[in-house]
């Protein structure tokens, strides 16, 4: 059975590129729009939200909503800062992406969100990486390094051959964090299953979390 | 900006008010030594007891002697002005009922003008010190009619007596009253003077960097326009293209500093990416975390490592700017093959890695603590 999604955007532009997006991918798209309603009621596999519907404060409310109603929330917003991308990770949005990062991430993104695995592109990594917040997760310095490598570069390939480590050490190394930041603040199913599956998958043990 | 005006101001009214309890309290002890002692001396035989006199004087004389002890320590009476106040008046009262009614309004009566002046000196409130006059006027008339001193001759005596010494002690007051005001007034036009230099002044610091942003401007765009006006430079000459996007890059810098803070690394780091996308590269720019301003050599440092990539660029670059504990860093991932680094800063390492046609740039600043 195919992976299918519901987009909430108010840009029919957006609406229809990340359709085309999914189509090329195998993703089918059961609902899209401005308005959230479906994002609760179409049955579907994943939600991909713009934060920003109109003008005024971005739409934080709506995603808490949708997390509480378990939805996988995958944040696609224009908002390139680190203090929104964090507070979507905080209520529970499986990933974050920036507009810019679309093109590359943003299928990839959709594919682990349905499977609870963990997905961070470059510029979420970043926001991780120099997170300035007091409570921050503890992350250690190997991750907190190869982090802010993969924000700067851009290239899995690109950091493991920096930190002479295999690509997927540096997968692991990405993923941990995240599981880090799914294990902190405020508890959510999606955070849950996030971290379930990390163990299932031995991306952490429960003696590290 | 206000603070030091504002000192002025308190500072006049405060010595204007300390002139006028000094210049009052003076007047009272002359009196009290002056006047009213030798005026006792000569008339005690009038009071009965004859210590009665003396005694009241006494009082008076230790009320005057603690308002300059008072005046001396900067001192004010406060509330206990009303209290001591009455009691300066029962004084009066007592020393005048002790009077023999022959002597009432004569010589010997030496409250009669003294009382006044301590109203002057222990009631600064307009109202409480002609309450004060009248009281004892008014006592005092009635002493006279209790002792049926009621001829015409003694009531015009008294009233002119009256009259003399009350106004004179009202227009110390009204006087006071008015320098006060003065002071006051004196006191803001210097306020306002000081807030419109200040004014100024700052006009003048502000007018002044401007000049100097635009003396800069005007030395690196004027001669190319000029140049592409004569026909000297012409556009198509990629130099000429490189000078006007530099030109253009520093124009919008200057705009963005009026309107934002943003930091000096992030501005110049703006301008090299402006000349980079000038060329056609596509840059992709983030920026992370909190940042220390690195000193001018390790911003020069990380500056020219992040120029020499992004100049190597033929399509695309990503530019990152992330402040970490302890470290600032600067990373560009270019799809050209960009020359060696090497950082004169003791303190900053350029670091650079090459896969798959790409070749990932990093600087980074980590002062030593």
């Amino acid at each position: 059975m195919g992976t299918s999604i519901v987009i909430v955007d108010d840009h029919p532009a957006i609406v229809d590129g990340v359709g085309a997006w999914c189509a090329r991918a195998g993703i089918t798209v059961v609902a899209a729009g401005a308005d959230p309603a479906p994002a609760f009621d179409v049955p579907a596999d994943a939600v991909v939200f713009d934060l920003q519907l109109g003008p005024g404060e971005p739409a934080f409310d709506v995603l808490e909503e949708l997390v509480d109603a378990g939805r996988r929330v995958v944040v696609y917003s224009q908002h390139a800062d680190s203090e929104t991308a964090l507070r979507c990770l905080e209520l529970g949005a499986a990933t974050y992406l920036t507009k810019a990062e679309g093109h590359e991430h943003l299928i990839p993104a959709i594919r682990a969100c349905v499977e609870d695995r963990p997905y961070t592109p470059p510029v979420l990594g970043g926001a991780m990486a120099a997170d300035p917040r007091p409570d921050r997760p503890a992350l250690s310095e190997r991750e907190r390094e190869v982090l802010l490598a993969w924000f700067s570069s851009d290239s899995k390939q690109l950091v493991a051959q920096r930190f002479h480590l295999s690509v997927k050490t540096v997968d692991t190394y990405i993923a941990r964090v995240r599981i880090k930041y799914a294990d902190a603040g405020r508890p959510a199913t999606t955070k849950a299953a996030l971290v379930a599956r990390a163990l299932q998958d031995g991306l952490v043990d429960l003696a590290r979390l | 900006m206000t603070g030091g005006a504002g000192a002025t101001s308190v500072e006049l009214t405060v010595r204007l008010q300390r002139g006028l309890r000094v210049a009052c309290s003076v007047i009272v002890l002359a009196i009290l030594f002056g006047l009213n002692l030798p005026n006792l001396v000569a008339g005690r035989a009038a009071y009965e007891p004859e210590w009665v006199g003396f005694a009241g004087w006494g009082v008076l004389v230790v009320v005057a002697a603690a308002d300059a002890v008072l005046v001396a320590r900067h001192r004010s009476w406060e509330w206990i002005r009303l209290p001591v106040a009455a009691g300066v008046l029962a004084v009066a009262v007592e020393m005048s009922v002790a009077l023999a009614p022959a002597a009432l309004g004569g010589p010997p009566h030496v409250t009669l003008g003294s009382i006044g002046w301590f109203g002057v000196l222990l009631l600064p409130r307009g109202r409480e010190l002609v309450a004060f006059l009248l009281l004892h006027l008014l006592l005092m008339l009635g002493l006279l009619v209790a002792v049926g001193r009621t001829d015409q001759l003694t009531l015009v005596a008294f009233g002119i007596s009256a009259v003399g010494v009350t106004s004179f002690q009202l227009a110390f007051a009204i006087a006071g009253t008015a320098l006060r005001t003065v002071a006051r007034q004196a006191g803001q036009a210097a306020e306002e003077e000081a807030a419109a230099r200040t004014a100024e002044d700052l006009a003048a610091v502000v007018h002044t960097d401007r000049e100097a942003r635009y003396a800069e401007l005007r030395a690196v765009a004027l001669p190319l326009l000029e140049g592409m006006a004569a026909g000297t430079a012409p556009p198509a000459d990629p130099a000429v293209q490189r000078a006007a996007a530099s030109a253009a890059a520093r124009l919008r810098r200057i705009f963005a500093e009026e309107r934002d803070g943003r930091d000096p690394l992030a501005a110049e780091l703006a301008e090299l990416i402006d000349i980079a996308e000038r060329r056609g590269v596509g840059v992709q720019y983030s920026e992370r975390g909190e940042r220390a301003v690195p000193p001018r050599a390790a911003m020069r440092d990380l500056l020219g490592a992040a120029g020499d990539a992004l100049h190597a660029a033929r399509g695309s670059a990503r530019v990152t700017l992330a402040g970490v504990p302890g470290a600032v860093v600067l990373g560009v991932v270019t799809d050209g093959v960009p020359a060696g680094f090497a950082a004169s800063a003791p303190d900053v390492g350029v670091s650079a890695v090459e896969a798959g046609g790409t070749t990932w740039v990093e600087a980074r600043w980590a002062p030593r603590s």
